[in-house]
């Protein structure tokens, strides 16, 4: 008797932190922090990210995202969505480390607002300094796998491939190359931005990506608490997938009934 | 001219940094001038100069002794034996500075952007010598005819005397060189300077002009604010009732540690960034 060896499941770890949920959630674009909450809730998850921006003085209404957030429940992660080069990148890293909630850094360095792509050059000199610095490093950057390899071979805690532009929806467009990254990585691979539904997520992971970071599908949905959920489901599943070892595809059928005994056959 | 309110002179074998590292920490730390006093020339010293040079602020003072290194942007420090230039070069600003240990060099020293005098306090770098104390730096300030930086023992709790005996600025050596932290270090002595300048500042010796008594204006997010006199980073917080939330303040491109806040004081022109976390992605 053989056994096939499939993998089985650990926790995901993280710069040394290990967590069950293989879904991070944003918390930006919410309609209210109440569904925000619920949605957070929902998901199960235990990594949400936030961003960093100037408080406004004259607005007595502004706050900080972070009164809405249980900080003992999810472990913050600071983005820094905004910048435009390595520099500012390194300057809200550092900003986001004074909070006082951890060494984590999603690194974005995008210069361009239109598709929201990030700038290899500037991520990698940016991943570069924040690593010597002591950050753990998550880069978002475009699926490129020698990029991968480079933003891994500095130090980085995780890679962060794109799937489609932010916000986009659009789901995964470039999975041949997501499968590379995955195949040469040895550090986590999180499929961020562009997912717009669980069957998105769910490919993602049943390529073995080891968690999925999403945003806009669940804070724009009808019912943001329910997609969480469901996309959630997603990521189960598809990792659920990737353990059991799925068939390989085939050029041609294969029955799933016995082709011998078929009624009215001519018997051999 | 360009003075320093915190200079840091390098001692490599007090240090177990590499040069540019510790320069960057140095820095963010709040030191806005740095003599890179041992390099040995021959070496790539030139590089290393121009590596950190380009891996700090433009506004920070970098000198180096001697000669005119022929480093753009980068000046130089002479010792007080040192022959006096003639004629500093026309043209371009030239920044130089230099040792004195007396009211008459002190005197003598004209054209130059600082003097460092000292050493104020007994110093593990003048073992043995007789120091300055309080009364012989005020007797250079009173001489000089440049802006005088004060070295020699100086420590967070020394730095409120010796600006009040007249320094523009302070200078150390191992506080920050040999320091677990050169950051920590270099922001408790800058913390001090600024406190002190801000406290002479409404001091007595200016009864002249009342009015800068009583209000500073300094830039939050990029929009002008007024406070009054003497208030600190928490009062600032406060106003907005941020006094006990998550906010972040760099404060003229230098992030706060959060216990600083109560007693960092603020002065007119100061750059404030206060930011907070807010739903992203």
């Amino acid at each position: 008797m053989t056994l096939t060896a499939t993998p089985v499941e650990t926790s995901l770890n993280i710069a040394g932190r290990e967590f069950s949920s293989r879904l991070m959630l944003g918390t930006g674009k919410y309609r209210t922090n109440e569904e925000m909450r619920a949605a957070l809730d929902a998901s199960g998850t235990e990594i949400v990210t936030v961003a960093l921006r100037r408080i406004d003085f004259d607005d007595p209404a502004s706050r900080s995202v972070l009164e809405d957030i249980d900080t003992s429940r999810y472990a913050i992660l600071p983005n820094t969505a905004g910048c435009k080069t390595a520099e500012e990148a390194v300057r809200i890293a550092r900003m986001a480390r004074a909070m006082g909630l951890g060494e984590w850094v999603k690194l974005e360095v995008i210069p361009d607002p239109v598709y929201l792509l990030p700038d290899p050059i500037g991520t990698l000199e940016a991943a570069r300094i924040l690593v010597k610095e002591g950050f753990a490093v998550l880069p978002y950057f475009g699926a490129d796998p020698p990029l991968a390899r480079h933003l891994e071979a500095i130090g980085c805690a995780t890679v962060m491939p794109l799937g489609s532009p932010i916000g986009s929806g659009q789901g995964i467009v470039n999975l041949e190359a997501i499968r590379i990254i995955i195949a040469q990585a040895s550090i986590p691979v999180v499929v961020d931005a562009g997912i717009g539904a669980p069957s998105d997520a769910a490919l993602a992971m049943e390529q073995g990506a080891d968690a999925c970071l999403v945003n806009s599908a669940v804070a724009l949905a009808g019912n943001p608490a329910l997609m969480a959920e469901a996309i959630a489901g997603g990521v189960r599943a598809g990792r659920q997938s990737f353990l059991s070892g799925r068939i390989p595809r085939l050029p041609y059928a294969s029955a799933s009934s016995p082709v011998s005994g078929v009624v009215g056959s001519a018997s051999a | 001219m360009p003075a320093p309110r915190l200079l840091l002179v390098t001692d490599l074998t007090r240090t177990r940094l590499p040069l540019p590292d510790l320069a960057t920490e140095a820095v963010a730390g709040g030191v806005d001038a740095i003599y890179l006093r041992h390099l040995s020339p021959g070496d790539d010293w030139v590089a290393t100069v121009m590596q950190i040079r380009d891996r700090v602020r433009p506004e920070v003072l970098l000198m180096v002794p001697g000669k005119p290194p022929g480093i753009p942007r980068v000046g130089r420090h002479l010792r007080e034996r040192d022959p006096l230039p003639l004629q500093l070069r026309s043209g371009e600003p030239a920044l130089v500075s230099r040792s004195v240990h007396s009211p008459l060099e002190a005197a003598r020293s004209i054209e130059m952007s600082f003097v460092v005098a000292g050493h104020v306090y007994p110093s593990a770098s003048k073992p043995g010598q007789e120091p300055l104390g309080l009364d012989g730096l005020a007797s250079i300030v009173a001489s000089a005819s440049t802006s005088v930086v004060a070295i020699g023992g100086i420590t967070p709790e020394r730095v409120a005397a010796v600006i009040t005996a007249g320094a523009h600025g302070v200078a150390v050596i191992g506080a920050i060189c040999e320091a677990h932290d050169p950051r920590a270090a270099a922001f408790n002595l800058r913390a001090a300077v600024d406190a002190a300048l801000a406290c002479h500042a409404k001091g007595p010796a200016m009864t002249s002009a009342p009015h800068s008594e009583t209000t500073i204006t300094v830039t939050v997010n990029g929009k002008p604010r007024d406070l009054p006199a003497g208030g600190t980073v928490r009062d600032l917080l406060a106003s907005r009732k941020l006094a006990d939330s998550m906010a972040i303040v760099e404060r003229n491109g230098i992030i706060l540690p959060r216990d600083a806040y109560a007693t960092t004081v603020l002065s007119t022109g100061d750059q404030l960034e206060v930011v907070h976390a807010v739903g992203g992605g």
